[in-house]
């Protein structure tokens, strides 16, 4: 122990006191006497010791000498050594000097008293010392300007018939050294600490201890930080106020800080308190008995940010916050993000976003935990900066408990987008449960000129870090024209639909039952076993298959400028794997239906595309004498192609010499398109693809 | 008995014998370590522009060379599997000379590549503070929160999470790409070594021990 007073103990006081007016007796007794003595013309007289001690103190080396004067007795007091229970370590070279210690009809007065301690754990202490002593019971005794902790410190005590009174002043202390001197672990002793620490307290009490503190303290300059730089303070400054009455051995009162300016990081916490002080208050009671503390009321301001008020009950033996109900609110949802949201979402999908609105919250906490939850909203905008998602104009109200009836939430978006699909007004009613939420109401989300209809939604873990949500969707009448646009394609035109039936989402991944059914180019693509894994994340996965029904070749060379073909076309695209939404496998195949009532022809430029796809190079069917035909007949088209790894097999009819064919010709004059290689790599297909330079669109 | 014990000797010398042959089936054929730490160079020195140790200074830490390169033979391979992988590599030359390459250049990974390389300036005043390092794994870690001001905290602890995030995801896909998710693993401890190799005087980087070390 390292204390001098253990400082809030209030037996400490009770103790000091109490050996305060023993000793304060005994040596006045002292002086009493000489005095008497001086009356009878005595000059000086010196009293030496070698040690006096009692049961819980010692002193050594005394030498006490007098001199009476016309003005008093002047009073000198050397001790070499003194030893105290209460204190931490031994004091030396101690001198006391009284010029005048005035005999007054029923008091001794001091009042130019000089005190040395040249030995003592907080160093050299030097001070004034003014004394008026009736009795044990009254007196009074100041130590003014004593240079501790690197600062000024003075003390007045006043004892009236038992009850007493300390004042305190002082200035600049070396926050460092208090806490050495104190024994204090606020903050940890293994912590740097470095500032200053100025305050007015005045304590008072009686033979039953602290009955009452009034304090204000002022620190400048705050330094500290932990061993690994978790708990960090940058030369903050603030003021505290702290003012408590102690009645039955509890304590009611207030604490108020006002942290001015500083930087703050208690990880993964971070505040610049230059622009936006902050403010505390609190108004309660603590019990050191129970070790609780009840707030009853507390409020903390971090403009803009947020502003907190409310209740708790706080368990001090492990600093739990038993019980609290609190009221937040934020008109500035956009600081409040950056300031203290962000930094816990680190790693979330909401790491990176553009906020702005208005929160209001009611919580309810229980042993640390949330128990209750309402919220409104008031235009409030989350944007993804990666451009993955945005929801703006999000208003209504929120609720949510972990026991009870709870109140529906009601939640309105004005509009948003998804990649880069735009959304309009969506209204979602839903009832939260305790770990998901229920819907009350179908959601209709309009997109692209028609409906993804949400008849319902059931979930768990939807806070936690591994949800799982399950719903049913259909899709209706999705225009493939907007879809064509948002995603910069060339113009097509067209409708999606879909029932699916079961879209759950767990373990990041996201299983569609059901099938989207995409009517388009006078045909039908149905897209099935649709799985798409961490559809925002970094790199999303999604695997799908598809068949295709009598799509008009003639509309899809439109729409691609691929050069013109006329016919029908069916196919299928099996164990389609894309990741980052590009191919990585797949297994498909593409023909000229069986029974094919459309007419079958292809241009010289769509010959001299598909060509280039089959060997790299274009047909150069225009330097031929075919190149004066513009049009020719087939009799099918059939392309298969298979993607594993780098390489595609790509493959269409069989063709006797070996090759297959990709458009065998029919009539006269007859074209075949006939390709050799089998394998070719998937990268050198795809460049090949993006040299067919169609117009409006980029292949990538 | 005695003839029992000698067939018995024979049959697990021989089980021996096959087992490392086995072993160094494994090691020489199926992973193309040595194309993958080209690949990996490639990468690393890619992301690392300017910042990348120039060859010459090139000082691979000590720990990293031995056991961590499938490509090399494993310590506990004695007299006797260097001969049976001779004779293995005289019997099937040809599984050596057909280790494929590996191929970087999947979209993907082009993302993931242009990602880091964007970041990379971000992080490069970090990594010679020392508050941040390249981890035994291939990642990035805070090794010292303390030398970053408290107001670039969050957005350094932002950054090392991307990062990793492209890393990790990097690492999955080259494997991937190449037909081989079970690559991943030994793709990613070869980034390990090599952004250690590539990293310039000054970095800290964590040793096998996982210990912190200043290069």
């Amino acid at each position: 122990m390292n204390s001098f007073c253990r400082f809030p103990k209030p037996a400490f006081f009770k103790g000091c006191l109490k050996q305060f007016k023993s000793n304060a007796r005994m040596l006045l007794s002292v002086c009493f006497l000489l005095i008497t003595l001086s009356a009878a013309a005595v000059t000086e007289i010196t009293l030496t010791t070698d040690k006096i001690s009692s049961d819980d103190w010692s002193a050594k080396g005394i030498r006490l000498s007098m001199n009476p004067t016309a003005q008093g007795l002047e009073l000198k007091l050397n001790i070499t050594r003194f030893e105290h229970e209460s204190l931490s370590a031994v004091l030396g070279g101690i001198e006391f000097h009284c010029p005048q210690l005035q005999d007054d009809i029923d008091a001794y007065h001091c009042g130019q008293g000089r005190l040395l301690i040249a030995d003592s754990p907080y160093g050299p202490l030097r001070g004034v010392v003014r004394l008026s002593y009736y009795d044990a019971e009254n007196f009074s005794l100041s130590i003014e300007d004593l240079r501790v902790a690197e600062g000024v410190l003075s003390l007045s005590l006043e004892m009236d018939s038992g009850a007493w009174q300390l004042k305190m002043d002082a200035k600049q202390l070396a926050l460092k050294t208090v806490r050495e001197y104190l024994d204090l672990d606020i903050p940890p002793k293994d912590w740097q600490l470095t500032g200053e620490l100025s305050l007015m307290a005045e304590l008072s009490g009686s033979d039953q201890g602290l009955q009452r503190i009034d304090m204000t303290a002022d620190i400048a300059h705050l330094n500290y930080a932990d061993q690994e730089g978790l708990q960090v303070a940058e030369d903050g400054t603030g003021d505290f106020d702290v003012s408590a009455r102690q009645k039955e051995g509890v304590w009611f009162g207030t604490v108020t800080a006002n942290m001015k300016s500083g930087q703050f990081y208690s990880d993964p916490y971070y505040l610049d308190l230059n622009p936006t002080p902050l403010h505390l208050k609190l108004n309660g009671e603590w019990s050191p008995e129970k070790n609780l503390v009840l707030l009853e009321h507390a409020r903390l301001d971090l403009p803009p940010a947020l502003e907190v008020e409310g209740e708790a009950l706080i368990d001090l033996s492990g600093f739990v916050l038993k019980q609290a109900k609190l009221r937040a609110e934020t008109a500035r949802l956009d600081t409040l993000y950056e300031t203290l949201l962000q930094s816990i979402l680190i790693g979330t999908m909401v790491d990176e976003l553009t906020v702005s609105g208005e929160v209001q919250a009611e919580i309810e906490l229980t042993d640390g935990k949330l128990d209750q939850l309402q919220a409104i909203l008031k235009s409030v905008s989350l944007d993804d900066k990666r451009g993955l998602f945005a929801m703006h104009g999000l208003s209504g109200s929120l609720s949510w408990s972990n026991h009870g009836e709870v109140e529906a939430s009601q939640i309105e978006i004005h509009r948003g987008h998804i990649y880069q699909i735009p959304y309009a007004s969506i209204s979602v009613h839903a009832q939260a449960q305790e770990s998901g939420v229920v819907l009350l109401k179908p959601i209709d989300i309009p997109l692209l000129g028609g409906y993804i209809h949400i008849a319902q939604f059931e979930s768990q873990n939807l806070l936690a870090a591994a949800p799982v949500w399950e719903t049913s969707a259909k899709v209706d009448n999705l225009s493939l024209q907007e879809l064509a646009t948002a995603f910069e394609w060339p113009v097509m035109s067209g409708e999606l639909n879909g029932e699916l039936p079961s879209m759950r989402y767990q373990d990041q991944t996201l299983n569609l039952d059901g099938a989207l059914l995409i009517d388009i180019f006078g045909g039908r693509i149905r897209v099935d076993q649709l799985v798409v894994k961490q559809p925002l994340g970094r790199v999303p996965e999604m695997f799908a298959a598809a068949e295709l029904n009598n799509l008009d070749l003639e509309q899809i060379t439109q729409t691609f400028s691929f050069g013109h073909i006329e016919g029908g076309l069916d196919g299928w695209v099996r164990g389609l794997h894309l990741l980052n939404w590009e191919p990585v496998a797949f297994d498909a195949l593409f023909h000229s239906p069986e029974d094919d009532d459309l007419p079958h022809r292809i241009s010289q430029r769509a010959v001299d595309n598909l060509t280039s796809i089959g060997n790299g190079m274009g047909s150069g069917l225009q330097n031929t004498f075919l190149g004066i035909f513009k049009e020719f007949r087939y009799n099918r088209i059939q392309l298969s192609a298979k993607l594993e790894g780098a390489l595609a097999e790509l493959d269409g009819i069989d063709h006797p010499d070996g090759g297959y064919y990709l458009v065998k010709g029919a009539g006269l004059p007859r074209i075949d398109v006939i390709a050799r290689n089998r394998r070719v790599a998937w990268k050198s297909l795809v460049e090949r693809l993006k040299n067919i330079r169609v117009e409006g669109m980029e292949v990538r | 008995m005695i003839k029992e014990s000698g067939m018995l000797k024979s049959f697990l010398g021989y089980s021996l014998m096959v087992l490392t042959l086995a072993a160094c089936v494994t090691i020489n054929i199926y992973f193309p370590a040595a194309a993958a730490e080209d690949a990996a160079r490639t990468i690393v020195r890619d992301v690392l522009g300017e910042e990348a140790a120039p060859p010459e200074n090139q000082t691979p830490p000590a720990e990293t060379q031995e056991g961590d390169d499938q490509s090399s033979h494993d310590s506990t391979l004695n007299k006797f599997s260097y001969v049976a992988e001779a004779v293995l590599n005289f019997v099937v030359p040809v599984a050596r000379a057909e280790q494929p390459n590996i191929d970087i250049s999947s979209p993907s990974i082009r993302k993931l590549r242009a990602a880091m390389s964007d970041r990379q300036s971000n992080l490069t005043s970090y990594y010679r503070s020392g508050a941040l390092g390249f981890t035994n794994s291939g990642l990035v870690s805070v090794r010292e929160l303390k030398k970053i001001p408290l107001r670039d905290r969050n957005k350094v602890k932002k950054l090392v999470v991307d990062e990793n995030g492209d890393r990790k995801a990097l690492y999955a896909e080259i494997a991937r790409a190449n037909g081989h998710p079970e690559w991943e693993k030994s793709i990613r401890d070869i980034f390990a070594r090599v952004w250690v190799e590539e990293a310039p005087k000054g970095y800290w980087y964590q040793n096998s021990k996982g210990s912190w070390v200043n290069k």
